[in-house]
Parts: structure tokens; C-alpha cells; sequence
């Protein structure tokens, strides 16, 4: 929680199966006089063993293991000490992967493309504000995360699901639309089948949830 | 024989069923062998001997010996009933002959007790030919240890009318031993072919024909369509389909034919015929309609649903509908029915192939992507930080750092093409997700790191492609949007992706450099899907978009589903 004095190196423990990889991010480490590595583990049970031993400030863990996930070693580790910087280094593309770590209780993410010099500048951050997570890309993957996930309708079926909350009748819907009524029915039920509504009131009242419509006392100028 | 008996094991083990061997035959038959052998032999004892010895005592010992063959006769193989049974027979068999032999000099009607031996020969050849031949030599070793003994206690080991007749018995029995191997030979029935080459031969000719897909004859969709042709051709229907089992109780479109699209009945919860169908495994005969959209202006229907089965498994079903009422009477939905069978089997030995492809294609993927990620990837990441240790050391300003400044560049740029790749061989099709949820979540990681703006048109219904289907849609779209990102520089990717089964269209566009500047169709990736895409008997057309950029669109079935209007067939227009 408190922000590294000059004077007292902040203590990390690097956690990765490869040794040319802590190799490398130790020498990244020394090379700034602000940090000191504590020690190395291989294994997800050595880094939990370790922490509890050397008690480090930041935690620079792997997310595959070979006994295990980091994830859930990160997940263990929060859980006994919330104010300990835990760095997640990862191979693996994905967003699945960064909001596995958001959630596990991380505070930063980098993927092991990132150059050695921001794995130690999300140390720095770690050290500082353990609660607050990181992540080069988390702006977009939360834009992607918000993007809708549930029922996708047509375009087609967007334009009947208007219509059919303005009210109208079946063939209205089939000559607004310059189809046949049958292709309009057709429509319908495949719009109510994916909203997962039997009639149109359930149908009307999942769109509105889903926010796939606006609410009727909306301003509509 | 000791492939039979471990084939045995297996089978109480639960490894295997008994019928997917013949060895059920050959138990059979050992087991008829061992209990008419018993019989002869014992009415032998029982006739002859009361005969030969006038004493009522043989039949006391004949039924002894039947008691003592039970445990034998229906554990045989069991390793502690079974033999305890075969020892008691040839303890009993031995303590017999030497009670109704009595000492002295043995001479008819005496002799007759020595009828007993014999039947030595029952758990001796019974042991051989379940548990093998060392506890048969066990057997024989066992019985002349006995017949010494009790040659010892009555005190005539060494005379010879005692010794003979004992002799004979053992090597009777020593010869059943030896021969009983043979006699397991036999048993087994000739007129099938073992097993093993059995299956060996299987196999060679699932070989032959994996090798020739795609477009194979072991393509679920083909099977099914030609079981369509062949009931079209037999019966009046206007819409037919092949409905497959897929998971959670919902069935799959794998072929149909009419001049319409048509939403069949594809849930086994419903209380309609398509359910009762699967369920009981008996046509049925409806004047309900089974498809969910009704015919314009139809005055009545009838439909016929006959299920696939293949053994005890219902595989699927073959759903037809006929605008008339009581289009299939009892004879011709019978005839529909006996089509039906051996189309089963074919679909059913389908079906397999593709599950198994499915699933050794999907572990070797896992496991390139395991390697990938646990060598040459994590070797990379060691170089790159193995730069930037030398970059800190050399002044910020000299040449050389900027040079390893560029081969830094290069290192990032390698690793994030083999965490994409890894993305790309880790990725499914989940099975509650679906293919446009996949294919936008793989189209959305990919267009976050190459940098550019992908827009989706997603349009899903809730019935569901075959998995393998849906395998190989998913990975032609991600061999498309990974071309855009390779080879296009392209600032927009759009995702089209109607997903309507047995129809399915996808679509990825980019505004990129277009294929005429790539060397285009002899690109591996362009080859590769064009295989992908006649595996599912799919259309993958390839063109250059206007204004320019490429468009590539995968189409699968035909498209048109608009009321009472008829579609050409093949047509893949929609509105």
C-alpha cells in the first residue's frame, strides 16, 4: 500500500517454469536500483510456499505452470495478501485471459511480447496501487467485453421488432415491409424465438431489457 | 486362446461389450461342449458302472460328481470358483474310483468302479480351455498326486491292476490337457473371421476412404441427402429431412429437400411425432405437420417420421411431409421404413468417422498449441529479453542500440504473430456459444492487435449445425480474417455470419490490397479452405471487393425460405 522509499528496494519474487526467462527479468530487475529480487520459482506451489517465506513486495507470476495455473496461484495468493503487487505475464492472446486475471485479483497484466522494461514498470505500479489493475489493452477489451452478447438480430428483424412495438397487425408489417405476410410471420417467429418470447408483450419486454428497444416514456424528439 | 481369455477380462471388466467380438459365439459354444460332455460322461458312469458293479453306490458318486461340476459349469472362468470347482470334480472323480474299486485283485465286475477316471477328462479339458494350460497340467499333476495317495493308503500303489487302470485315467486326462488348446481352436467359430483381423480389415478400408475426402462416401450430409433421393423416389413428399442428434435434446439438420426451406421440429421435449419417433423407434404416421412453417393454402398433410436406429441407438430421424391427406399408408410408410435401416448404419459409420476426426483433429491442435507455447515461443520471449539487457547497456544514442531497437521491434512483432496463432488453435466452438459468437470473439481479439475496426453482422437462429460443421465454418473464417490481417493492410474487416441450418453463409470483407496484388488462389490458406469447405460440401467463392479489398464467402445449402415462393435449387440469394 505505502509507495517504495528511495531507500528501501521493493522486493520481488519471480514465478516462471522457464530459467532464461527469469534470467532475462532479473537482470531487467537489477538494472534498476529501485527493486531487488528475492527469489525465483518454478512451479505454481513454490511461488505460494516462497510469498508466504520471503513475504515479497510484487509477485511477477506466469499464467502456465507446469502444476498448475498462475491464475489460480494469483487467486491464493490475494486471498492471504491484499496488498501484495501480483504481475500476470502471459503467452496466451485473448481477453478471456486478461479478465481471468482481473478477476483472480491481479494488478497488472502483460503479455510476454511486451519488452522486459513494462514488466518492471507494472512492478512499479503494483508496488504502488496493488488494487488497481493494469493492462495495456484493457480500455479495448472492456469495449469489447460491453459490445452485445446477447440475441444478435438482422437488420430485418430489428426493422419488424420497431414495428411490431409501434402495433402493428401482421399484414401491416408484411406491406411495410413490400413482403408477403407468410415471409412476415416467418420474421416474427424468428424474432420471437430468439428473444425467447411466446407472444408479442414477452417479446416487447426482453427487447426493452436487452436494450434492444427504447423504452416507450423516452424522449422521442 | 489367451487372446480370447484376455478379451474375456475385458468384457468383465466392462471394457467391452461381448457383442463387439465373436467370442460370444466361441463361449457358447465351450459352454454347450462342457455341459453335453459332463452329461455323456456322467450317464456313462452312472449305466456302465451300475452295469459293471451291480451297486447302487455309482449313483450316489454319479450324482456326487454333479454336484461337484456346478460351481464348474456356471462360474468357468470366475479365478476362484471356477477352479475350485474343477479341483473338487477331480478330487471327487478320484475318491470315487478308489471307493468303488475295492482292494484286491480287480476283476469284473469290479473293475467297473476304473469307469469313474474318465471323467477326469471334464475339468482337466474345461480348465485348459478357460483359464489356459498350465492349471489343466495343475489338474493332471493334482489328480495322479491323489491317485497315489490313495494307491498308498489302501496299500496297493504297486500292484498292477491298481496301477494300470490309474495310469490310464492320468494320461487320459494328460492328453485332454494337451489338447485342449486345439479344441479351443475349433470351437471358435470358422465360418467368421476373428476379431482382430476383422477390425484390421475395417480399418484399412476406413483408410482407403478417409483418403479419398473430401467429398468422401463417410460425409453424414451426402448419406443423408442419397436416403432422401431414395424415399423421394419411393413415396410422395413434398419436404422431406434427415434429422440428427446433437446435444441437449435438439436435433440437427443434416440434409433436406423441397422446393422451400422449412423449420423442422427439432426439440425432443415437444409432445409431437418427431419425439414419439425417437423415442419408441416406430414410424409414425401424423396428419399433424412435423416442419414448423405449413404449407400455403394446404388443405391437409399427412407426415411420416421414421427413426434411424443402429443397433439400440436411435441415430436420427427422416422426417417427410406430403401436402395430401393419408399419403403414407401402412405398406408404403413399411417400405419407407426397410430403406431406412441400412441408411442408418451408413449414417451411423458417418457420423463416427466424424466424431473421431473431430476429436483427434481438435488433441493435435491442443497439443501444437501446448509445444508452441512451451518452446519456440517462450525461447523467443528469453531472446527479446535478452535484447533489451544488451539495449540497456549500449548508449541510448549510438547505432547499434538502434539497430537492436528495430530487432526488438521484429521479436515483439514474431511473438504476437505466435500468441495469435495460439489464440487461433485454441479456439472452439463452445457448445452453448455458437458459431457467430466464435467466429465475432475470434474476429474481435484479432482486429484489438492488428488494428482495425471490425464490423459484425450477426444473424443466428437458435437451431444448431453439426459440431463438425461448425468446426470447420469456424476455422475458414478465421483462415479468411487471417488473411486480412496478414496480407490485406486493410483498415476495415467485416464479419457477415447468417446462421440458419441446414444453411449457413459467412462473410469476411476487407478494405485492403485485394488478392490480385497477393500471388491469391495458390496461397496455402486459400487451399486449405477450399478443402475445408468441400469436406461440409460448402461453396467458397473468392473475389475482389468493390471498391477494393477482398471478400471471401463461405455458403452452405440453400437459402430460401420466403413463404409460398419456390427458390431455384442451389440458389443462395437472399433478400
Amino acid at each position: 500500500m505505502s509507495a517504495p522509499i528511495a531507500t528501501v528496494p521493493t522486493r520481488v519474487l519471480l514465478v516462471d517454469d522457464h530459467d532464461l526467462i527469469r534470467k532475462g527479468l532479473r537482470h531487467a530487475f537489477e538494472r534498476d536500483p529501485l527493486f531487488e529480487v528475492v527469489g525465483e520459482a518454478a512451479t505454481a506451489g513454490d511461488a505460494v510456499r516462497q510469498c508466504a517465506a520471503l513475504t515479497p513486495d510484487v509477485v511477477i507470476m506466469d499464467l502456465r505452470l507446469p502444476d498448475g495455473s498462475g491464475l489460480d496461484a494469483t487467486r491464493q495468493l490475494r486471498k492471504t495478501n491484499p496488498t501484495m503487487g501480483i504481475v500476470v505475464l502471459t503467452m496466451y492472446a485473448g481477453d478471456d485471459q486478461l479478465f481471468g486475471a482481473l478477476e483472480a485479483g491481479a494488478s497488472a497484466f502483460v503479455p510476454k511480447s511486451s519488452p522486459a522494461d513494462e514488466v518492471v514498470a507494472a512492478a512499479r505500479h503494483a508496488a504502488s496501487t496493488p488494487n488497481a489493475f493494469t493492462a495495456a489493452d484493457l480500455a479495448e477489451a472492456m469495449k469489447r467485453r460491453l459490445a452485445p452478447s446477447g440475441p444478435q438480430l438482422s437488420p430485418r428483424e430489428s426493422q419488424v421488432l420497431k414495428l411490431l412495438a409501434d402495433g402493428m397487425s401482421v399484414a401491416g408489417i408484411a406491406k411495410q415491409l413490400y413482403v408477403s405476410e407468410s415471409t412476415a410471420k416467418t420474421h416474427i417467429s424468428k424474432l420471437y424465438e430468439k428473444l425467447g418470447a411466446a407472444n408479442r408483450a414477452q417479446a416487447l419486454m426482453t427487447a426493452l431489457r436487452l436494450g434492444l428497444l427504447e423504452a416507450p416514456d423516452a424522449p422521442r424528439f | 486362446m489367451a487372446s480370447a481369455r484376455e478379451l474375456r477380462d475385458a468384457v468383465d471388466a466392462g471394457l467391452l461389450e461381448a457383442g463387439d467380438y465373436d467370442l460370444g459365439d466361441a463361449t457358447l459354444r465351450a459352454k454347450v461342449l462342457m455341459v453335453t460332455g459332463r452329461l455323456i460322461m456322467l450317464s456313462f458312469i452312472a449305466v456302465g458302472g451300475l452295469a459293471a458293479t451291480r451297486s447302487v453306490w455309482v449313483l450316489g458318486w454319479t450324482a456326487l460328481l454333479a454336484l461337484a461340476a456346478v460351481p464348474a459349469l456356471t462360474a468357468p472362468w470366475r479365478p476362484v470358483l471356477g477352479r475350485a470347482g474343477r479341483a473338487a470334480e477331480v478330487v471327487v472323480a478320484v475318491v470315487a474310483a478308489l471307493a468303488l474299486v475295492p482292494v484286491g485283485p480287480a476283476l469284473p465286475p469290479h473293475g467297473g468302479g476304473w469307469l469313474v477316471l474318465p471323467y477326469l477328462l471334464a475339468p482337466v479339458v474345461g480348465a485348459g480351455l478357460y483359464k489356459g494350460r498350465p492349471e489343466a497340467t495343475a489338474l493332471v499333476v493334482m489328480s495322479g498326486l491323489a491317485l497315489a495317495a490313495g494307491g498308498l493308503v489302501t496299500g496297493r500303489l504297486t500292484d498292477s491292476t491298481y496301477l494300470l487302470p490309474a495310469s490310464a485315467g492320468l494320461v487320459l486326462a494328460a492328453v485332454g490337457a494337451a489338447f485342449s488348446g486345439a479344441l479351443y481352436r475349433l470351437l471358435r467359430t470358422p465360418r467368421r473371421p476373428h476379431s482382430w483381423p476383422e477390425a484390421t480389415r475395417l480399418l484399412t478400408q476406413l483408410r482407403t476412404v478417409a483418403r479419398h475426402l473430401p467429398g468422401g462416401t463417410l460425409d453424414p450430409g451426402g448419406i443423408a441427402a442419397h436416403l432422401l433421393d431414395e424415399v423421394r423416389a419411393l413415396a410422395p413428399v413434398d419436404r422431406a429431412a434427415v434429422l440428427g442428434a446433437s446435444g441437449g435434446g435438439r436435433l440437427v439438420v443434416l440434409a433436406q429437400t423441397g422446393a422451400d426451406r422449412v423449420d423442422w421440429e427439432t426439440s425432443l421435449d415437444a409432445d409431437s411425432a418427431v419425439a414419439d419417433a425417437w423415442a419408441s423407434q416406430q414410424s409414425q404416421v401424423t396428419s399433424r405437420p412435423v416442419s414448423r412453417t405449413r404449407a400455403a393454402g394446404g388443405t391437409g398433410i399427412s407426415a411420416l417420421v421414421v427413426p434411424l436406429v443402429s443397433g439400440v441407438r436411435t441415430i436420427g430421424l427422416l422426417a417427410a411431409e406430403a401436402d395430401a391427406v393419408g399419403a403414407y399408408p401402412p405398406r408404403l410408410s413399411h417400405r419407407v421404413t426397410e430403406i431406412a435401416g441400412p441408411a442408418a448404419l451408413r449414417l451411423e459409420a458417418a457420423l463416427l468417422f466424424d466424431e473421431i476426426r473431430t476429436l483427434a483433429t481438435t488433441e493435435e491442435r491442443q497439443r501444437l498449441a501446448r509445444e508452441i507455447h512451451d518452446g519456440v515461443a517462450q525461447e523467443l520471449v528469453m531472446v527479446g529479453y535478452g535484447i533489451d539487457n544488451a539495449l540497456a547497456q549500449l548508449p541510448a544514442d549510438s547505432a547499434a542500440a538502434a539497430d537492436l531497437q528495430a530487432l526488438r521491434g521484429e521479436v515483439t512483432r514474431v511473438i504476437t504473430e505466435l500468441r495469435l496463432s495460439l489464440f487461433e488453435l485454441r479456439s472452439e466452438v463452445d457448445r452453448h456459444g455458437g458459431l457467430a459468437a466464435a467466429i465475432a470473439d475470434y474476429a474481435r481479439t484479432i482486429g484489438a492487435s492488428a488494428g482495425f475496426r471490425v464490423h459484425l453482422s450477426l444473424d443466428e437462429s437458435t437451431a444448431r449445425l453439426p459440431a463438425a460443421v461448425e468446426g470447420e465454418l469456424l476455422r475458414i473464417a478465421q483462415e479468411a480474417i487471417t488473411n486480412a490481417r496478414k496480407h490485406a493492410r486493410a483498415e476495415n474487416l467485416w464479419v457477415m455470419c447468417e446462421v440458419d441450418p441446414p444453411y449457413a453463409r459467412i462473410e469476411v470483407s476487407d478494405d485492403g490490397q485485394g488478392i490480385a496484388a497477393g500471388s491469391g488462389d495458390g496461397r496455402y490458406g486459400m487451399k486449405i479452405m477450399k478443402e475445408r469447405a468441400s469436406r461440409i460440401r460448402g461453396h467458397l467463392d473468392v473475389r475482389t471487393r468493390d471498391p477494393r479489398g477482398t471478400t471471401v464467402a463461405m455458403v452452405l445449402g440453400k437459402a430460401a425460405r420466403r413463404g409460398s415462393v419456390s427458390a431455384p435449387e442451389g440458389g443462395d440469394h437472399r433478400e
